[in-house]
Order: structure tokens, then sequence, then C-alpha cells
């Protein structure tokens, strides 16, 4: 009889083939197949193993019996995770890629139970979150806002920022690989609005063999969350398809821990501060190879939410109610085509995305429910957002020499509210060449330029220099120069909001922002004996961003957008990694200063704020996969300028703790896995901080509140893989 | 895995939720009080006149209709201009309409119309006695778009006011008498027509809802609103300072109370623009007594903007004779 056992990486639960199985008493050597299944014959009850893999831990003396799912740790994930951030179609191992990219692995995901692009990103001291109870999460990276961020998922572009921004909370990661964090500027591979950093997103690749997922997440602020997924293959052509659907009921301070909202009257209680939210989402994705020569990959995402902002009660009689409807529907298709020779590889990205979000106000008669539609400006609002892209990429290698090349199409209209006519529409075409040399392994070299030609603005070419210099085994330097730019959205060109109250109106004349970036990058990592690892990094950036746009006066009574601020954010963002045993820290601290180009004698000339983050890890049992995960999030004091009868004072935001524990443990059920994790969040209990505090006091003109989070909560997350 | 199975079935049975239905609430008694509302439009077009003790709306006037109020008591005499569609006047002091040519060098001194109503607090002021030519920016129309500079100048003579205006880089002018009219507060003359309206009669209404510009002095800025403004020939009006809400008020409530024939006294304050939910919002909670020549006094306050369909531009008052 034989015994069959399964070997899995605790990284990211992925199979590892070829792992030595050596049974102790007899001696026999047995290996894993492409699904990390290991058949060893002659069972005997008390079997007794060493397992051997290069990359990770061994275990040794490990007492396993049939049907077993055995997790290997990696050494450090660092050196098993790779990059696919501007390699088109490729992948780098993250030890050799030149720029500054932070990973977040599956593992980490699964330890926080993370739903959303917004509850993972909350973990990264340098990037901030903007909570809105109502409209979503935005996000800031090194002090630097979401309008200068690029997201990508699979390299494309996700469209649909509103006021700028992205509603992270509305990116889910039900069938995410890992997150690929690039701070510093992209514009070279990405153009527009990579000024401060891009976030791809990269989504699982489907597989060879039949799998299937399906997942629960509850969490006691009211979120009710399922997903389910399955992926195939006919013949070569591989395919996953998944769904899901999250729903929070609302939150209130004040709430009880358990709060389960009934069907209730339509009094006060009928008004939540975190506003209801429903989200449909499903994503479908076909990869099919070209044998020896690449391989063709088709992503097709769906996401619709609906959100509803129930209003209090109108005094004196509590008959009627203000209600809001928020309704966004996104979809992404792509496709992405890979080929292959010894000369030359290329890489083509074709993708269509369409965004539409709508924005419904109702006078609710709360005596009969009879509802009418508000009829101002700002009470019926619908956004159209159609955008395309084609992108073409070669690369030729020449030894240590290698060339990119190519060109880059993208056009989006939009349709709107309060712009001009109906359906502006603006595109550009930008050519990219990039040249990279390594000199014998120690030191990379990259230089590339970007030149758009713009359907309404002037882009300057931008210039982009990197170095890697590796100063030993352990030690590696990376140098990054850089120009971005952000071509002005469509609101801003185009805006037109005259009433009786206003006049603003958009600047069809308006300059591209641009911004000078300056990165340095020392990282370090070293191994001790078989079971710890250390690793460290220090990143200093300085960017200067030059015609910043920005709504000015024109005369008396007429507003519009024009170029004239300049600013500058400068920081240093440290890491330090231990693995020790059973014990994982990490600490990262992110200290960001932005300018003061206010010109107010008094006031410091940065506004600096200051960010911890502590995540540790305790493998309960290793070869379980049992872990318990505790993270300590600091985030620091904010400074800020507020006025008081045409005063400026120096006021900030008060600082806050964010601390989540978690479990996470999987039960092996026959040929399936069972991943049990819970937790709690937001151990401290907060909720909201206080701004415009001064001296230590609130400032009565300018104290208020900053919405956190809902509050402390409990989490409990199940999923089931085969 | 059928074990799985179950346990995920259960737990997103046990664990789901979905958008709530509510019940409705019974609606409340209002008692005697007169509840009346206006409809002047989302975009403010129509002014009301209400008479408390006629319990109606005792007159309705289209904003675009009119230009210039003229005062009807010729003891009184003063022009006002019609703040609804955001008028407000220079004095070129100049003599002669033929003198102007464009607004060069005049946007400095812009002058408004105080809400208030007092007559030396009018852009105008002066334009009667002075000989002086006043150029007048004439709003926006439907569109809000301009409506262009008129140049003005006026003068009294028995029983009438005699203006002589043309628009800005026109080559024709207007002469035309209006008669004064001692049962009105105003005479609404109108440029483009050379026509005059009605108002209704002086003791035919106690205050009015409508638009006009209000204006901030610290900073200086004007803003548009809808508001409320008292006839000051035949009511004076005060905020209740108390404590009790609209439905305790009594005539005890009303003796110590200071009145004023400001035409503004009640304004606009009685609500407010929500700019998180962009939206405006009423306060009940703040009670007007309104004071009549004949010593009968009334309390007063609003309660909507919004009607049935949802429309902005109708507020919903109720009123009480104490």
């Amino acid at each position: 009889m034989n015994a069959q056992l399964k070997i899995l990486s605790a990284f990211d639960s992925s199979a590892i083939a070829n792992a030595k199985v050596t049974v102790i008493s007899s001696g026999i050597h047995c290996i894993s197949d492409q699904s990390g299944s290991v058949s060893i014959p002659n069972f005997n009850q008390a079997l007794k193993v060493n397992i051997t893999k290069h990359g990770f831990d061994t275990l040794l003396n490990l007492s396993v019996k049939s049907g077993d799912i055995i997790y290997l740790n990696p050494y450090y994930a660092y050196y098993e995770t790779f990059v696919f951030t501007g390699n088109f179609g490729d992948k780098k191992r993250l030890k050799d890629e030149i720029a500054h990219v932070r990973i977040i692995g599956l593992n980490e995901i699964r330890s926080t139970s993370s739903q959303n692009l917004g509850d993972i990103l909350k973990y990264q001291p340098n990037i901030t979150l903007t909570q809105d109870p109502a409209l979503g999460t935005a996000i800031s990276i090194n002090g630097m806002s979401g309008q200068n961020v690029k997201l990508l998922k699979n390299g494309t572009n996700i469209s649909g920022a509103m006021n700028g921004s992205i509603d992270v909370s509305q990116i889910n990661l039900n069938n995410v690989a890992q997150i690929e964090i690039i701070e510093g500027p992209m514009s070279l591979l990405y153009g527009s609005n990579a000024l401060a950093g891009t976030i791809n997103i990269i989504s699982k690749i489907p597989g060879m063999k039949t799998s299937a997922f399906a997942k629960t997440y509850t969490e006691s602020s009211g979120i009710y969350n399922f997903s389910a997924g399955f992926g195939s293959n006919i013949k070569k052509v591989r395919y996953n398809v998944s769904m899901g659907r999250n729903f929070f009921d609302g939150w209130n301070p004040g709430n009880s821990f358990f709060y389960y909202p009934a069907n209730t009257i339509a009094d006060a209680s009928r008004s939540t501060l975190w506003k209801p939210r429903q989200q449909l989402f499903g994503d479908f994705a076909l990869y099919i190879p070209i044998a020896q020569k690449g391989d063709i990959r088709l992503n097709h995402d769906l996401f619709h939410e609906n959100i509803i902002s129930k209003g209090l009660p109108q005094k004196p009689y509590n008959e009627t109610a203000f209600d809001d409807y928020f309704s966004t529907i996104r979809n992404t298709n792509s496709i992405e085509i890979n080929l292959r020779d010894k000369l030359i590889n290329h890489n083509i990205l074709g993708s269509f995305s369409y965004f539409y979000r709508t924005k419904n106000t109702f006078l609710k008669d709360l005596t009969t429910k009879e509802t009418g539609t508000l009829t101002g400006i700002d009470d019926q609002d619908t956004t159209i957002i159609l955008s395309s892209q084609l992108r073409y990429i070669n690369s030729v290698k020449f030894k240590a020499l290698k060339f990119n090349s190519g060109i880059d199409f993208n056009h989006e209209t939009f349709d709107g509210k309060r712009v001009q006519g109906d359906g502006k529409s603006i595109y550009n075409i930008s050519f990219v060449g990039i040249a990279s040399y390594e000199f014998e392994k120690k030191l990379d070299l990259k230089i590339g330029v970007r030149q758009t030609l713009h359907s309404r603005n002037k882009i300057p070419l931008i210039p982009s220099f990197s170095a890697k210099l590796k100063l030993n085994p352990f030690i590696d330097i990376k140098l990054t120069a850089a120009k971005a730019y952000r071509t002005p959205g469509i609101k801003e060109l185009y805006l037109y909001f005259v009433d009786i109250n206003h006049n603003i109106k958009g600047n069809p004349q308006l300059q591209s922002e641009s911004s000078d970036n300056f990165n340095l990058i020392i990282t370090g990592n070293r191994k001790h004996g078989k079971n710890s690892m250390f690793h460290w990094q220090v990143n200093t950036y300085y960017n200067q961003f030059k015609n910043l746009i920005t709504l000015a006066a024109v005369n008396l009574t007429e507003y519009t957008y024009v170029n004239i601020g300049q600013s500058t954010v400068r920081g240093i963002n440290s890491e330090l990694g231990i693995d020790y045993g059973r014990f994982e820290f990490k600490y990262q601290n992110a200290v960001i200063s932005s300018s003061n180009n206010l010109g107010i004698n008094g006031l410091p000339s940065y506004f600096t704020t200051v960010n911890h983050n502590l995540n540790s890890t305790f493998k309960l049992v290793p070869k379980k996969n049992l872990r318990i995960n505790a993270f300590f999030n600091r985030f620091g004091k904010t400074p800020s300028v507020n006025y008081d009868n045409n005063q400026a004072i120096l006021v900030h935001t008060n600082a806050y703790w964010m601390i989540d524990f978690s479990a996470m443990m999987p039960v092996k059920i026959k040929s399936s896995v069972l991943n049990f994790s819970f937790g709690m969040r937001n151990l401290a209990n907060v909720s909201n901080i206080r701004t415009g505090i001064s001296n230590g006091v609130a400032h009565q003109s300018s104290t208020g509140q900053r919405v956190i989070s809902t509050g402390r909560t409990i989490f409990f997350n199940l999923e089931f893989i085969l | 895995m059928k074990q799985s199975i179950n346990i995920l079935i259960l737990s997103v049975l046990l664990l789901a939720s979905c958008f709530k239905e509510e019940q409705p609430v019974l609606k409340k008694d209002r008692g005697d009080v007169v509840s009346q509302s206006v409809e002047m439009g989302v975009t403010y077009d129509k002014r009301f006149y209400i008479s408390l003790d006629q319990k109606n709306i005792t007159g309705e006037i289209d904003k675009f209709t009119w230009d210039i109020g003229l005062a009807g008591d010729s003891l009184n005499p003063y022009i006002r201009l019609n703040t609804a569609l955001g008028m407000y006047a220079v004095n070129t002091y100049k003599t002669s309409i033929f003198e102007v040519s464009d607004t060069a060098g005049m946007m400095q001194n812009i002058r408004y119309d105080y809400p208030g109503g007092h007559a030396d607090s009018l852009a105008l002021s002066g334009i009667l006695d002075s000989n002086q030519v006043f150029l007048i920016y004439l709003g926006t129309d439907q569109s809000f778009q301009s409506r262009g500079f008129l140049l003005l100048s006026a003068s009294l003579n028995t029983n009438k006011y005699q203006l002589h205006y043309r628009y800005l880089n026109s080559l024709v002018d207007y002469f035309t008498n209006v008669s004064f009219n001692s049962s009105k507060q105003h005479i609404l003359y109108n440029f483009k027509s050379q026509t005059v309206k009605d108002e209704p009669a002086l003791d035919n209404w106690d205050f009015q809802i409508t638009q006009y510009t209000h204006i901030y002095y610290d900073p200086f800025q004007t803003y548009s609103v809808v508001g409320c403004l008292i006839n000051p020939y035949r009511v004076e009006a005060s905020e209740y300072s108390g404590s009790k809400s609209f439905s305790e008020i009594t005539f005890n409530d009303a003796q110590n109370l200071v009145f004023s024939k400001k035409e503004d006294i009640i304004g606009f304050s009685w609500k407010y623009y929500d700019l998180n939910n962009n939206k405006y919002v009423v306060k009940p909670e703040k009670s007007y007594i309104i004071r009549r020549q004949d010593g009968r006094i009334f309390k007063l306050h609003f309660i909507g903007f919004y009607n049935s369909k949802g429309e902005k531009g109708s507020p919903i008052f109720e009123y009480k004779e104490l």
C-alpha cells in the first residue's frame, strides 16, 4: 500500500514539484510531481520522513500519514517572488529587478483576510487611505494623492477615477496572485498619472489542473462576502471563472458589537455613517499557450456596486428624508499576446473598459414610501468613461544588452454633467525606447525615453535612468532618476459649472503637470543557518512637482483651472525583516515630508508625517501552516494649515493605532483543503480621529473628525480549495 | 469534500444579508396650524406674496418680467434693482449717458442693493437727486448668460419717475415716465418691454418668498439666496430666541421680543446648504414672530424646501395666529 502526501508552498499554497521525500527507516527517496503529490511505496503506519527542496526550509524527522498535506516555508519570499510589472509578458525575480518593487503576496493577503485592495494597502506605512463612508476609499503614496497613482490590473489601466481617485474598495482580491507596488515614477512605461507610484494587480494564470474554490467572509461590522470559482482546461486551453458578492449592511458609531439590522421602521436609525453597499463581481480568464512560441491571455472583469445612503428624517415631522443611490458598473476586457523566439520577444496588449456611475437623489415620503426625484444639478449625475488601450512592446536581447521599444495608444471618452458639450474625448500615442545593460552580473543600467503625442496637451519628453549595483552577494544599491507627468483630466479641461452662484469653467489650454523624481534604495539580505534570515532596505526619494493644476479666480466672479502650483515631496522608507525559526517579523517605517508652498512666516517649510508598521507571525505548527499574525500600524500626526480670521494656523490631525490579530489554520479534508481563519481588527477601536488640532487643543474654527474605520470588529473567513 | 461543501453552504446561509426593507412611519397630526407651500421652480423664477389673515397667496410675479422696482410712495422715492437676477450698479459720476461708452475702470466701484430695504443702502441711491448716470449690470438670463449692461439716469417730476436709459454699446435711447402708486410698495419696470408690472396692494400681503442677493461683509461676498422678505409697511418681525419649539410658542412668548421692520429680518437662515450631501436642509426649530400694525401676532416657521416630486425651490411653511 502506498502513502500519498501533497507538498505545498506555505507562501501561496502553490504545489511544489521536485521536492525530495526520504523515508528515514528505509532510505527510499521519492520526488513530488507537478501537482506536489508524492507517493511513498510500502506504507508504514509510523512513517517518518525528511523533506528537502532547494529554496525551502528542510523538514527533518517528520511524522506523516497518508493523505497529509505538508507546507514548506520558502527560505525567504524574496527569492521566490517574481515581478511582472514592466516586464511585458515576462517575469523577473524580485532580487534581479532594477525597479523598486514591493510585493504583497497571496500569503499576506490570506493572513490579513483582506477582501479588497483597500484592506491590504492599509498595512503599507507609506500608503495613506482616505475613507469616505459613502464614496469609498482613496489612496495616496508617499504623500502624493490618488491622481498621481497609476492603478493597473495585469498591466491594464483600471478606469473610473472620480475626483481624481479610484475607489480601491471596489477592487476585489478574489482571483489575485499578488500585488506589485512600484514606488516612484513609471511614466516611462505607463504614461500619465504614474508620478507617485504604480500598483499592479496580478491575477492568477489558469492552471493545467481542474481546480475550484469557494469562500465566505463575515465581519461583525456587518460584512457578508461570498465568492466561488472554477478552473480547468480544454486540451491546452486553460480557463478559470469566478464570481462573488460582497455585502456590507452599514455601520454607525455606537452599534453593538454584533449588530444585525432587521427590518426597521423608517426613523432616525435608517441613516448610518457607513453606508450599506452591495458588490457583485465576476471574472473570466483564458490562457492559450502557443507551442514553444508564447501565449495568449484573455481577461474579462465585471463589477457592479450599489450604495444606498439613507438620509435622516427631516424635522419637524420626520416624515420625509433624502436618499442617495450610487451605482457603479465597471467592465474591463483585455487580451495580451506574447510571442517569443530566440532573438526577439513581442508583447501586444489590447484593452477596452467601460465605466458607468450614477448618483440619484430622491426625496422619500416615509409615511407612504413614495419617492420624488430631486432635480438639482448635484442630485442626478451620470458619468460614463470609455477607455481603450493598444500597446506593442518588443524585447531584443544581445548577450548582456537588452532593448525594448514599442508604441502605446490610449483613448478615453468622458461623458457627464457639467462638461461642456456631449462626450469629450482625449487620446495619445506614445513611443517608448528602453536600453538596459548588465555588467558582469554586478551592475545593471537601464535608460529609457517616452515621447507622447497628445490630442490636447504638449507632453515633455520623459526620460528615465535606473542603475542597480550588486555591491556584494548581500547588498544591492538602486538609483533612479526619472521624469513623470499627469495630463489634465477632462473636467479640468472642459468643466462648465455656471449658475447664479457659480461660474467655474474648465481651461482647454491647461498644460500637463510634471515631476522630477530621484530615488536611492539600498537593500540587504542574509541567511543564517537553515532557519533564519534577515533583510533590510532603505529608500530615500525626492519628488518635485511643477505646473500643478489649481483652481484660481480669473476675476471677481469667474474661476478656472490654471497651472501655477509647485510642490516637493521627500521622504525615507525603511524596512527590516527577520525570519527566525517559527517567528517572522517585518518592521516598516515611512517618513513623508511635503513642502509648504504658502510662503507664510512662522510655518515649517515641510510638513512631516512618520508612520510605523510591524507585522509579526508565529508559526504554531509549521508543517500545517498554522499561523498567528499580529499587525501593528501607527499612523503619525499629520500637520496642515487652517485659516482663522485670515490668519494661518499650524494644525494637525491626531496620530492613531490600527492593531489587528488573526489566526490561520488549514484543515485537510480528503483531497480538499479548508482554510479557516479568524481574528480581530482595529483592536484600539479607532473609528474617527480629531483633525484641526492646534497646540494640543481642538481649534474651534478648524476642528473636525476624519473617518477611519468601523471600530473594533471580529472576522471569520472560510475558504474551500479543491 | 462533501463535508467541506456542507460546512461552506451552512456558512453562506447563516452568514448572509441583504438590503433591508423599512416599515413606513405614521403621519403626525399638524394641529390647527396653517400649512402652505409655494412652487418657485427649481431656478427660483417666481416670487410669492402671502397674506397671513387671508391664509393665502395673494400675488405671484416672475423674476424675469421686471428689472427695477420704483417705490410707490412719492414721499419716499427710491429705485431698487431686481437682485434675483444678480444685478448690481456703478455710479459713473457722469451727468450724460452719452459720455459713457464702456465699463473701463468702473468695476472697482460696484454697488449692490442691501437686502434690508433701506433706501440709502441701495445700489442706485442718489440717482434721483444727483443727475448722475449709473451703469447697471442686468444680471443673467434663464440660461445664466449675461444680460449685459445698461446706462440709466433718473429724476423725479410731479408724481412721476422720469427715466432715460440705453443699453451699453447701443445707440437707441429710451425715455419713459412711471407714475407713483401709493397703494403699492413698488412699481416693477421692465427695460426691454417698457412695461410695468403690479405687485399686490400693500395691505394685501405680509411677506414675500423670493430669490434675492444677500451680502456678506467679512469677507465681502454676494450670494444669491431664497428667503422671506417682510412688508415693512404692514408688519414687523423677530426671530424667536427662546427654547420652546414652534408648537409650544404662545402669545406671552412674543411679548418681550425686539421687532424690526428690516425687510430681511426673517431672511434665509431658516435653511442651509449641506455641502456634504449637496442638499438644502431646513431648520424648523427656527421660529419667527410677526406682529402686524393691527396688533395681531403670528408665529411662523419653515418645514421644507422640496416638493413631493423632490424639486427644490418649494418652501413649505406653517403659521398660526397667537
